[in-house]
């Protein structure tokens, strides 16, 4: 068995469920657990149903929220909106479906993928550092806005605008009905 | 035709040029725009070249010196690549054709190309579903095409254009080629230079091809492949072209991996995979196993975590200032430009992700999240490396289902979707491997493409293609560009 599966104790959080079987391979089905009559029977190495399922919710860890200050702290670094509750479901939904990793006891034998090369033993030569020349106007080209030959921006000294409390409250707040909603249908 | 000189190549030619341009704004909806003249080939390589009777369309996200939009507002304005990517560079050198760049989702994120800046893309093989009760060529009544790369997809299946070049990095070539009914290839990570194309996920991201036949997708690769010294991350040596008898097919052992019955799965997937398989055992003789890979259940949410990470690092180069969407409303201070900007350019799908990965990636949940999922990251690979000790390809299904229609498929958010759909093809992008889409039969009742999918280990691509080509004439399967008017196919037998 592979290690991870190995270190998460009696309770594997995803099930095989059953699988159909033909005793015989593609022609006849004469196996007790046949599929549904009408059916054709499959090759004997293709399972007729699903051979796992996503962990259901109860067996997650507890959810954590979305609440107000981590919205806040996730504009403030990624310098992207929610703009909706909609879009703070959707983030919650993300977190929930990556919270089977959690499930996975990977113990320090398992080294963190860096990258396939770096793994398949590539080079990944870098380049010498010598400058190479390109025409201003080319780097300048595709700028909405320029001045002399300068990039412009807004100085950066200046906090952004509070986007207020209440914003943030009633993001946080919406998309916990959203979920509320969507879990008791 | 070609060959015995009733068509002169640039005939050809201005007939898939004129074709491309009657089809851009038209409800199929795979062109975006139109290769300009400079992008053509070079006038020595005219007529020269192994491609040199092909005309291929770009997918929207490889540079071209020339318009790219990537499917969003925030390139949609100001953004003229000054340079070409590696991959059309080579294609042009060999004397391939241009015709222009296709539509896409947005950035690359998506199973159904439908959130584009450019509106979704029709599935060319059934335009509307075969239902009295709903008015064809309605405004939602229509089967989507696949993502990101279904305009692509569109062109080849329609016989626009002979091949096209995607980006797979979770799936987003071979959902749309399984949709579409054609040929996709993922070749080996790094096996195709990534320098020009926009990236989503560095780790995982592949120049992918699609083409009506398996020979074809091979030329375009051939092509194509090898080290290039703006890609660090591409192979160091040049790979061998691809190429095979069938000999190569001869003697393999075909690993049949369980867990690939997923849920949401249907039957006529089932039955695609399980007449293939059979046919490989029963007709060719080949030696079947049940191979099990089994982290594939987590797979997908390892992918999840990763991807969003490295959306959230690749999307913060869009601030407006140096290129793309500039809101013109004045801001006072920088972050609020940029939020403003980026507010204005990314689609809450894009947004969604960038938030997300950087959740990922806070101090909190770094090692329980991010750290996590690159440990699976490991573990996924090693269930290929140890399968492939024992079985020389896997073969399985693509997509799980038929090409849904669009009004079903927008029911559910985008992150629902690739979280379900793309159980059969992230799990190949996080091991790197090269990977072969065919469409095998139709489905009954709707009439739509299923396809099957071959997997090698890494920088086994002639290997795949042996074996695909050796499905791929068994299928026989009734390509839909061999029956439409303006077909490209047609005019070059």
């Amino acid at each position: 068995l592979p290690r991870a599966l190995l270190l998460l104790g009696p309770q594997r959080p995803w099930q095989r469920l059953p699988r159909h079987l033909c005793s015989s391979s593609s022609s006849s089905c004469g196996a007790a657990d046949s599929p549904p009559a009408g059916r054709r029977c499959r090759h004997r190495l293709v399972p007729d149903a699903p051979t796992w399922r996503n962990v259901a919710d109860s067996e997650l860890p507890p959810p954590t929220a979305i609440d107000s200050d981590t919205i806040a702290l996730l504009e403030r670094l990624s310098l992207v909106q929610f703009d909706t509750a909609d879009t703070v479901r959707v983030v919650a939904e993300a977190v929930r479906f990556a919270d089977e990793l959690r499930l996975v006891h990977a113990g320090p034998e398992v080294e963190p993928m860096t990258s396939l090369p770096e793994a398949w033993g590539w080079r990944c030569p870098l380049r010498a550092d010598t400058p190479a020349e390109q025409p201003r106007t080319a780097v300048l080209s595709n700028a909405a806005q320029t001045e002399e030959h300068y990039f412009v921006a807004p100085p950066g000294n200046i906090a952004a605008k509070d986007s207020g409390r209440e914003r943030l409250d009633r993001l946080a707040e919406g998309a916990k009905s959203k979920a509320s909603r969507s879990s008791r249908s | 035709a070609i060959s015995s000189g009733a068509i002169t190549p640039d005939l050809l030619r201005s007939s898939a040029v004129a074709a491309c341009r009657r089809s851009v704004g038209s409800s199929l909806n795979a062109f975006v725009s139109l290769a300009e003249p400079q992008h053509q080939p070079p006038v020595a390589n005219r007529g020269q070249g192994s491609l040199y009777n092909f005309c291929t369309a770009g997918c929207d996200t490889p540079g071209l010196a020339g318009s790219a939009t990537c499917g969003s507002p925030t390139l949609a304005e100001n953004f003229l690549p000054s340079y070409t990517a590696t991959s059309i560079i080579r294609l042009l050198d060999e004397g391939a054709w241009l015709l222009g760049k296709t539509n896409l989702d947005p950035f690359g994120m998506g199973s159904g190309c439908s959130d584009g800046l450019h509106g979704p893309v029709r599935n060319p093989w059934r335009s509307s579903p075969c239902s009295s009760s709903v008015a064809p060529d309605s405004a939602t009544n229509f089967y989507i095409a696949g993502g990101s790369s279904g305009g692509s997809a569109a062109a080849v299946a329609s016989g626009l254009a002979v091949g096209a070049l995607a980006s797979d990095t979770g799936g987003s070539s071979r959902i749309p080629a399984a949709f579409c009914g054609i040929v996709g290839l993922k070749p080996t990570y790094g096996r195709v230079s990534r320098h020009g194309l926009v990236p989503l996920v560095n780790a995982l991201d592949c120049v992918s091809i699609m083409a009506n036949t398996v020979t074809d997708a091979c030329l375009l690769l051939n092509a194509m492949q090898g080290p290039d010294e703006n890609d660090s991350t591409c192979c160091p040596e040049r790979p061998e072209p691809v190429g095979w008898s069938d000999e190569l097919a001869a003697g393999l052992k075909i690993g049949v991996p369980a867990e690939f019955s997923t849920p949401g799965m249907s039957a006529s997937v089932l039955d695609t995979w399980s007449s293939a398989v059979t046919h490989l055992e029963s007709d060719l003789g080949l030696t079947c196993l049940p191979v099990s890979l089994p982290h594939t259940p987590l797979s997908i949410k390892a992918y999840s975590v990763l991807c969003c990470a490295e959306v959230a690092s690749n999307m913060a180069r869009y601030d407006g200032i140096e290129f793309g969407l500039r809101v013109r409303d004045s801001e006072n201070s920088v972050e609020s430009l940029y939020t403003a900007n980026r507010l204005a350019g990314f689609n809450s799908v894009i947004r969604s992700r960038v938030l997300a990965g950087n959740y990922f990636l806070l101090r909190r949940n770094y090692k329980a999240y991010y750290e996590q999922a690159r440990k699976v990251w490991r573990l996924i690979k090693e269930d290929f490396d140890r399968v492939f000790q024992s079985v020389d390809l896997l073969v399985c299904p693509a997509a799980i289902t038929a090409a849904p229609t669009y009004r079903d498929f927008v029911q559910a958010d985008n992150r629902y979707r690739t979280s379900t759909m793309d159980l059969c093809t992230q799990s190949v992008n996080l091991a790197g491997l090269p990977s072969i889409v065919l469409p095998t039969g139709l489905e009954e009742g709707t009439g739509l493409p299923l396809a099957v999918q071959v997997i090698g280990p890494a920088m086994a691509e002639a290997r795949v293609a042996a074996l695909a080509a050796s499905l791929e004439s068994w299928a026989r399967f009734p390509l839909l560009a061999e029956s439409s008017e303006c077909s490209l196919l047609r005019l070059l037998d």
